[in-house]
């Protein structure tokens, strides 16, 4: 099937995930997981979708649909990077920096010197144990950020430890290409060579980080500011900041995981980074979605059924042991039990690079088909068993104690405190117009918690009580101001239809609403929506102009 | 990702521009993406192909999503009656243009299409930065301009398949008609069920949109159809309230992104025109801004709407719709259509857009009022004295009218609504029907003796007009809130605010039926 377009294979991805997707909610399996399946399903066994797999990291494959699918996904990896940037400052990450820089190197060393005793163990040649090693040393960042933003916990301190993890892993990858690429041709396997495209990314990392912070610092507030007055400019302008870091990394042989994350991050102290992520998050949803079905959809699943206990073996190392590593470097850093064994289980699975590694030692001849569907076999084990552990991480955490296999670490006991209060009893007031400002000042005044929300930053500026820059509409923001517990939501916007929908979903959660019935046209609608009191601007506004009429003695006698 | 990177930054630069100069994005976007051409940095034609084609779908899907007819209000009628005779006209007119031009019928076809359709993206953003989504006028040009937007869809079905015969025209309206009634089913049973009652995440939902999107586009492939077709009735598919809600929250960014990517990769595609071709869209462009004004008052007056509403509505109407890229497209890539008549559809969308920003202005609308021929209002009993005068009294005045009839009070009322003459002259009040910030009208109600001239227009800029007109009178001016009172204060009125009177009556609300909040106030 040459002819496929791509909106026609994009669309193939999207309709028969979403299938699949909504079949299985009942079963709870992360939509990761259901994504390779779709791919998998799509790619290797009923041939609908071919996807060229990527020759390189970041490289351009010839074959025409393949090509910009693998741009989509690109995309997708950047946005959701580019989201965690946003989430988490600088300040954030530096608290972590100690024990990710430790841990993460650690784990490398140690992962890759023990992988590979357990390859030759397994009777694999050198050549083939030195891939095998190499792919089973690094975790996914994509998998698990994918994880943690579904889980809203990537703000956690494992959360952020996690991150820092993955982003000193994502410097180690670079060189490990860089040598694995070697390894084919000896003649560029010198010494100076590596050495300089070693500096060369470190000097490019300093270079973006540089530009990053004294961006962030002096030049991005005020022209953000000013574009956040329109939410289509707000967008586009954080996309192109976004993508030229990506394209910027890519120039100086970085990743483009790093590029975007830099990105976000110097957006992230902004007034609307807020927004901006919730505004980010569906785009992400939908290319990272293309990312992994077409990543399912490339696995050369060819002869893997020869390996099948080497398989299971290598995913267990992978399971078990890179979390064993983990928590033991982890643990000894000073950090409490919990963290250190959330941090370490997300690390239980390996990268998407792992077969780009595998599938590069194949282009160059170095090692057979069978190590990279062994590979494989191993990747989609243990991101689909890893993606269970890190969803239902809590359980797992309380599992083991239980069972007192975490005694050995003699961790610390101690619980590091997480700030997770949310909002109760609160009154949320819609749209800062003047009744909206003045209710929530009334409000705010009588002594009520209240929580004021705006599309326009400027609106918010001068009122006393809580602030919230976002959109209404945007089904996060029912989570964010944490609408179900509200004592009462108020809507003072005048349009219409998202006045209507507020009322259907304050309805569906059993709160109270009080909606600007600033028309008559809209009456009928809302009280049949169940709006328990219509602010009728129009009638009272009516009352007061004849009371003001009548103590001019402007009235008939 | 390179020329991705590149088409971004064009619509970052474009969109700040148009922010900053307040023209609308769309013609903006697509020029930037001819400099691209110009300047010969554009992206290679294949990947500019995909986005175009994944850009349309969004497009047209998020066009059929606002399908309401619930929008057009009371207008419901007028709404029809524009639409659909502005469609016919206009699309006779092009197609007659295109061929006294020299093209051949069937590319006549296509131009009149692409000129028979006025722009939803434009008119809906002049009626939100001017807030008039809720006067008549508004209604009912929004309202025509869906029943266009549906027009040129099902317009195009047909068009796509004329040139293989009738065999293939009744196969491809069976199929459109067919393809409608699943959206319809899938609207009122699938679309609430998968959206609402399953209560999905954000991933879900935005999946579930998308794969409706994609399915529909598929099946309108799959019977041969073009694209545009399938994308508008799956938007349709979800149009119902509250799904369309839940979906335009999730959706409202992707569009964004990719119709700004769209925009730009169009004009990126567009071969540089020759000297025929700019003729030909300077005839187009012509014929849009002369033909259209005229064409819509005649209409609007008919429907029954003011003189000043249907000036308004001619004038905004009075532009090339983003549809007419849609249909230029799928006529290319059909064969139906040389790429030079892409570039002049394009080109006069363009131009028309951008005229639009300066045609449809206050200055303009009044101007042409005062050229318009028949203005005689209906005249009233004999001269008042020692009056009120109520200037606009829709339904959210009535109560003000009863108030002030209640105290004895003489009123004169002018509106333009006819719907509104018409109930409050049955009631035996006495009313004229015209514009409260027209100068004739006001002598007509004897606005200088009246005790108090109260008005309760919408637009601020209106009751400056008022209140230049008459000066020295008392004239209470309803505003809604403190920065309406401000302009209305250094104008000379006295306004009268709704913002403070209706949160008071929301906080007595909150005492009388809520439960205090626990913690001890500090006041």
């Amino acid at each position: 099937m040459g002819e496929i377009n791509l909106v026609q294979s994009i669309g193939i991805m999207i309709v028969v995930s979403a299938a699949i997707v909504m079949l299985c909610r009942r079963a709870a399996i992360p939509t990761i997981v259901l994504f390779i399946v779709t791919g998998l399903l799509l790619g290797p066994f009923l041939n609908i979708l071919s996807v060229a797999p990527a020759d390189a990291h970041g490289g351009d494959a010839d074959v025409p649909g393949g090509g910009a699918l693998q741009v989509a996904g690109e995309l997708g990896i950047a946005l959701l990077l580019f989201l965690v940037g946003l989430e988490l400052s600088l300040d954030r990450i530096r608290e972590v920096g100690r024990v990710a820089v430790l841990a993460g190197l650690g784990q490398v060393v140690f992962t890759a010197v023990i992988g590979f005793v357990l390859c030759i163990l397994l009777q694999f040649t050198v050549m083939e144990s030195v891939f095998l090693a190499s792919a089973l040393t690094f975790s996914s960042t994509v998998v698990v950020v994918k994880l943690l933003v579904q889980k809203k916990e990537l703000n956690t301190l494992y959360g952020r430890i996690a991150v820092g993890i993955f982003l000193v892993q994502d410097l180690v990858v670079i060189v490990a290409l860089t040598f694995l690429a070697g390894l084919g041709k000896p003649e560029s396997m010198e010494f100076g060579a590596m050495a300089l495209s070693l500096i060369r990314a470190f000097l490019g990392m300093g270079t973006l980080l540089g530009v990053a912070m004294i961006a962030s610092k002096y030049l991005l507030a005020r022209p953000f500011a000013w574009a956040a007055r329109s939410t289509e400019t707000l967008l586009i302008w954080s996309l192109c900041w976004c993508f030229v870091f990506v394209v910027a990394a890519e120039v100086m042989g970085l990743s483009p995981e790093i590029g975007a994350f830099l990105a976000g991050m110097s957006l992230a102290q902004l007034g609307c980074a807020h927004d901006l992520r919730r505004r980010v998050q569906p785009l992400m949803n939908f290319f990272i979605a293309i990312f992994f079905v077409s990543l399912g959809a490339q696995m050369e699943l060819g002869d893997a059924m020869e390996n099948w206990a080497a398989g299971i073996i290598l995913s267990l190392f992978v399971l078990i042991g890179n979390p064993f590593i983990f928590m033991w470097i982890i643990a000894k850093s000073g950090y409490g039990e919990r963290t250190s064994f959330m941090t370490s289980v997300t690390v239980a699975q390996i990268s998407e690079f792992s077969f780009i590694f595998a599938a590069m030692g194949v282009t160059t001849g170095v090692i057979g088909t069978n190590i990279l569907s062994l590979v494989t076999v191993v990747g989609l084990i243990t991101i689909a068993i890893s993606a269970y552990m890190i969803l239902y991480n809590h359980i797992l955490y309380d599992w083991c104690r239980r069972l007192g296999l975490l005694r050995m670490f003699r961790a610390p006991q101690h619980q590091e405190v997480e700030c997770t209060e949310s909002l109760q009893g609160h009154i949320v007031v819609v749209g800062m117009n003047g009744l909206g400002r003045e209710a929530a000042r009334m409000l705010h005044e009588r002594g009520e918690t209240v929580l004021a929300v705006d599309t326009d930053g400027r609106k918010l500026a001068e009122l006393k009580c809580m602030t919230m820059v976002g959109d209404i509409d945007d089904p996060s923001m029912i989570e964010e101001v944490s609408m179900a517990h509200a004592k009462l939501v108020i809507s003072a916007l005048q349009i219409e239809d998202t006045n209507n929908l507020l009322t259907f979903r304050c309805r569906q959660l059993g709160v109270p609403v009080a909606i600007h019935a600033f028309d008559r046209f809209v009456i009928d609608d809302l009280r049949r929506l169940g709006a328990d009191f219509l602010i009728d601007s129009r009638a009272v506004g009516s009352v007061r102009l004849v009371m003001q009429l009548d103590d001019a003695g402007l009235v008939a006698p | 990702m390179k020329e991705m990177v590149l088409i971004l930054i064009a619509s970052a630069g474009v969109l700040g521009l148009s922010q900053w100069l307040r023209l609308p994005p769309v013609p903006l976007l697509i020029l930037a993406g001819i400099g691209m051409t110009l300047t010969s940095i554009a992206p290679e034609s294949t990947m500019l192909q995909n986005v175009l084609m994944l850009g349309l779908a969004f497009l047209v899907f998020a066009a059929g999503m606002e399908l309401d007819p619930r929008r057009a209000g009371r207008q419901r009628r007028a709404a029809i009656g524009i639409g659909l005779i502005q469609f016919l006209v206009m699309g006779a007119v092009g197609a007659a243009a295109a061929i006294a031009m020299g093209t051949s019928w069937f590319t006549a076809l296509y131009v009149g299409l692409g000129i028979s359709a006025s722009s939803t993206i434009i008119v809906v953003r002049i009626l939100r930065q001017r807030r008039q989504f809720f006067e008549p006028f508004g209604r009912a040009v929004l309202g025509a301009l869906l029943v266009q937007d549906a027009l040129v869809i099902l317009a195009l079905a047909v068009l796509s398949s004329v040139a293989a015969g009738a065999g293939a025209v009744a196969f491809s309206v069976i199929g459109t008609v067919s393809l409608g009634a699943c959206a319809w089913a899938f609207a009122r049973w699938a679309a609430p069920f998968l959206l609402v009652r399953l209560k999905p995440d954000q991933e879900e939902g935005l999946l579930v949109a998308l794969a409706v999107l994609f399915m529909f586009v598929g099946l309108a492939d799959w019977l041969d159809l073009p694209i545009a077709v399938g994308a508008f009735l799956a938007g349709i598919a979800l149009s119902s309230f509250p799904v369309n809600g839940i979906v335009r929250g999730q959706l409202t960014s992707l569009s964004n992104f990719f119709l700004a990517v769209f925009f730009v990769s169009l004009g990126a595609s567009l071969d540089i025109p020759g000297l025929r071709e700019i003729m030909l869209t300077a005839i187009l462009v012509f014929l849009i801004v002369v033909v259209t004004p005229p064409l819509v008052v005649v209409i609007a007056e008919r429907m029954g709407l003011s003189t000043r509403a249907s000036v308004e509505a001619g004038l905004l109407l009075a532009q090339c719709s983003e549809f007419s890229l849609i249909v230029a497209i799928l006529g290319v890539d059909r064969g139906h259509l040389d790429t030079s008549m892409l570039s002049v559809l394009a080109l006069t969308t363009v131009v028309s857009m951008m005229l639009t920003s300066f045609i449809a202005t206050d200055s303009v609308v009044w101007k042409l009022v005062q050229w318009h021929p028949s203005r005689a209002t209906k005249r009233i009993g004999p001269p008042p004295k020692d009056h009120i005068v109520l200037l606009g009294c829709g339904s959210n005045s009535r109560i003000l009218l009863d108030l002030l009839l209640l105290q004895g009070n003489t009123v004169l009322v002018v509106d333009e609504d006819p719907a509104v003459v018409e109930a409050l002259r049955e009631r035996g009040v006495d009313v004229i029907r015209g514009d409260g910030a027209d100068e004739r009208v006001l002598e007509e109600v004897r606005a200088r003796e009246a005790r108090v001239i109260i008005s309760t227009m919408r637009r601020i800029e209106d009751n400056e007009r008022l209140l230049r007109l008459i000066r020295g009178r008392i004239v209470v001016v309803r505003a809604f809130d403190e920065h309406a009172a401000k302009r209305i204060a250094a104008a000379g009125g006295i306004p009268a605010t709704e913002a403070e009177p209706a949160a008071e009556s929301l906080l007595h609300w909150v005492t009388t039926s809520l439960p205090r909040a626990e913690k001890t106030s500090v006041a």
